[in-house]
């Protein structure tokens, strides 16, 4: 899946089939190259997220939320800046590690039940998520 | 991979961390030793429009990569002070407009800019001059002198004049299997 078909995916809750929010972005750990978390609503420190373990299901027509899965505010600078907009990938210059421009990041592949990040799509090539070296407030670095 | 490029396009590329990709310093000047025709390291300004110059310095030494886009460098360590290599040494603002000059006596014209050769090192391998009929280029051997009054080149060098960057590559080259060539007896 795709993080731009993920983005205002319905989050509902399975203990009351209620729907919690909508997908406003998804949280990454670069150095694992998954998704940690998903971002549903509220701004900066209000900000409500859902811990990805504690997903029972990432599909095409809504997040699945399971028993227990407590939604809980940012827990550090980094998920602060990334709540506030500071770090999100799409649209966000991308260069490779030897100082060369690769374009502005398309789109961002993950595979739904791992949370695992698979390609880092940019305007000029494909990237697979293991070339993915770093993200940050300038731009994203990929393995030229 | 070689990477043949202008020093002053370097002048206001970014200075990007690779564990945070923060452009956290911009090239302000290219600093080079003359003396083996290389690049030693770079002054840094600010990032953004109106900041101003950065006290710290970044060394070649502690440069990961060099590309088009931006100079890499593996985390903001990397700036600080100026190392063995980059002391008493000139920035290229001070050989711009210096009169090319050839061994011979015959002025070239004068400096626009430097022409580097980059791979594990950046080498100077030629300068840009404004000799009346537009620029053209000019290849170095792998040392030059320089004053602040002339660059002195190999008479040789005049046969070498190259118009843009396709190509210079192989005429440094050529240029500089020449000068390394025993003189031939006549």
């Amino acid at each position: 899946m795709r993080f731009s078909d993920a983005h205002g995916t319905p989050v509902m809750s399975r203990n009351d089939a209620e729907q919690l929010g909508k997908v406003r972005r998804l949280l990454v750990d670069v150095g694992h190259r998954r998704v940690t978390a998903v971002h549903i609503d509220g701004r900066r420190k209000r900000a409500l997220l859902v811990e990805w373990r504690a997903l029972s299901g990432f599909g095409p027509d809504a997040v699945v939320v399971g028993d227990g899965g407590a939604l809980r505010g940012p827990a550090d600078e980094r998920e602060l800046a990334m709540v506030a907009g500071d770090l999100d990938w799409l649209g966000r210059r991308v260069l490779t590690d030897r100082g060369e421009s690769a374009g502005a990041v398309d789109d961002v592949e993950f595979d739904e039940d791992s949370g695992a990040l698979t390609s880092i799509v940019t305007t000029r090539a494909t990237y697979g998520a293991d070339r993915l070296v770093a993200l940050g407030p300038y731009c994203v670095i990929v393995r030229g | 991979m070689t990477l043949l490029l202008r020093a002053r396009d370097l002048i206001g590329r970014p200075v990007v961390t690779l564990d945070t990709a923060e452009d956290v310093a911009e090239v302000k000047d290219v600093v080079f030793l003359h003396t083996e025709a290389k690049v030693v390291g770079f002054t840094l300004n600010k990032r953004g429009r109106f900041a101003g110059p950065l006290k710290a310095v970044l060394p070649w030494s502690r440069v990961a990569a060099l590309g088009r886009d931006a100079v890499m460098i593996t985390g903001r360590e990397a700036l600080g002070a100026p190392d063995e290599g980059m002391r008493d040494v000139a920035g290229d603002a001070d050989v711009v407009g210096t009169t090319v000059m050839t061994e011979g006596g015959r002025a070239l014209g004068t400096v626009r800019d430097l022409v580097l050769e980059v791979n594990e090192d950046a080498d100077v391998v030629g300068f840009e001059i404004d000799g009346g009929q537009g620029p053209r280029l000019l290849p170095v051997g792998d040392t030059f002198s320089v004053s602040g009054e002339a660059l002195m080149v190999p008479a040789a060098t005049e046969e070498f004049l190259h118009d843009d960057l396709a190509g210079f590559g192989s005429a440094v080259e050529a240029f500089r299997d020449r000068l390394h060539r025993p003189r031939e007896e006549t």
